[in-house]
């Protein structure tokens, strides 16, 4: 469980990186609850961007279906943990 | 009046330069315009790439007005450009292009968002247009 | 070299049978090379006919008969289409309208004029559901024409386009 500890923001900062990239904007401007559409004005194209660039990197398949959960950061890593099956 | 320019349709019926800032534009959606026929026979929906080229057409007469008519104002870089919302005959696309300072004088640089008459946004973009001003004939 | 000697892997004809796109947008003339799902080589020819060159004023310079940027990018975006389509079985094939959905660094690096022959050569990056990533090069001839770092190409559901 301490590995955990030691990932799980690890994870989140690789998950921040991806995030400003495609909503361009800078990593620190994006907190785990800042909400993408409303805060970051994501659209729907750009949510799908975020999803097929973290199905790329952790070579997870995460179905569309997921897409309206994926609100912010931390959403994001909830929904990307229970694809990749991590135990954290 | 003649083009000075290829271009696939005319993508700009009516625009407004602000001074120093930027540009707003309305382009009338029809199905008669050139291109539209084939895109799509059973369904018109306005290209999204003839979106840019409004936003392009707006910039290019933004820069005329700063400029002069003979320079030439071309796309050098779509840096980014999002399509969310579909455009249809009878819509009215307004565009609302702000010009971003850029180090080179030649370099426009813009940011415009495209929402249609019912004022969902249907895009948004980061152009940027090198303006060539040698052009002149 | 004047004459075409072989036959296109996928005629123009071929080519109306996977895309919805048809006469005067139809921006794909043929494919050279396909690996499904992952690569193709496409080719378009500008000519001075095409509806883009009409209404054009009397002596102007070469500059003013540069093929339009949207369509080489649209044409671009049609021959990734085709390579997504294609590599995608029937019964897989998202049912809908195609329409494009976004892009991303896309730099112009030299104008295409008529007489050039546009050459497409698209990757695909990723595909999720009904939405294909892509990124590549035009070319006219040896000269680089374009660099596409990323299109997304999507398919929606008609009505709920129509619907708006």
């Amino acid at each position: 469980m301490t590995k955990a500890l030691t990932t799980e923001p690890q994870r989140l900062d690789d998950l921040r990186e991806i995030v400003a990239e495609v909503l361009e904007i800078e990593p620190e401007e994006i907190t785990e609850t800042s909400d993408f559409a409303e805060e970051h004005d994501a659209d729907s194209l750009r949510a799908i961007e975020i999803l097929a660039r973290i199905e790329k990197k952790y070579k997870v398949s995460i179905p569309q279906a997921e897409l309206p959960n994926m609100v912010n950061l931390r959403a994001v890593y909830t929904v990307l943990a229970q694809y990749a099956d991590w135990q954290d | 009046m003649k083009r000075t320019y290829a271009a696939p349709l005319t993508a700009v019926d009516r625009a407004e330069v602000l001074p120093g800032k930027g540009v707003r534009a309305e382009k009338d959606v029809v199905a008669h315009d050139p291109y539209l026929a084939g895109h799509y026979p059973h369904f018109t929906i306005y290209p999204g790439v003839f979106t840019i080229e409004s936003v392009h057409q707006a910039v290019r007469r933004m820069v005329a007005a700063e400029r002069g008519d003979w320079v030439r104002t071309e796309i050098d870089t779509i840096v980014s450009v999002s399509l969310s919302a579909p455009l249809l005959p009878g819509d009215v696309l307004r565009v609302q292009a702000d010009r971003v300072p850029t180090a080179e004088e030649d370099l426009v640089r813009v940011k415009a968002l495209c929402r249609r008459s019912d004022d969902v946004v249907a895009a948004k973009m980061t152009l940027v247009l090198r303006v060539h001003p040698e052009e002149a004939p | 070299m004047t004459a075409q000697l072989t036959r296109p892997l996928l005629s123009h004809a071929d080519i109306t049978r996977v895309l919805p796109h048809r006469h005067p947008v139809l921006l794909v003339d043929s494919v050279l090379e396909l690996e499904p799902g992952v690569a193709i080589t496409a080719t378009k020819a500008v000519t001075g006919s095409e509806p883009c060159y009409a209404g054009l004023a009397d002596g102007l310079p070469d500059s003013a008969y540069a093929y339009p940027v949207s369509l080489i990018v649209e044409s671009f975006g049609q021959a990734g289409a085709v390579l997504w389509l294609v590599g995608t079985p029937d019964d897989e094939r998202p049912v809908g309208t195609l329409i494009f959905g976004a892009a991303r660094g896309v730099v112009v690096h030299d104008r295409a004029y008529p007489g050039d022959v546009l050459t497409h050569r698209v990757r695909i990056e990723t595909i999720t559901g009904p939405n294909a990533f892509m990124s590549g090069e035009v070319h006219a001839g040896d000269r680089l024409v374009a660099t596409i770092g990323q299109v997304l190409a999507v398919i929606r559901e008609t009505d709920a386009l129509d619907g708006n």
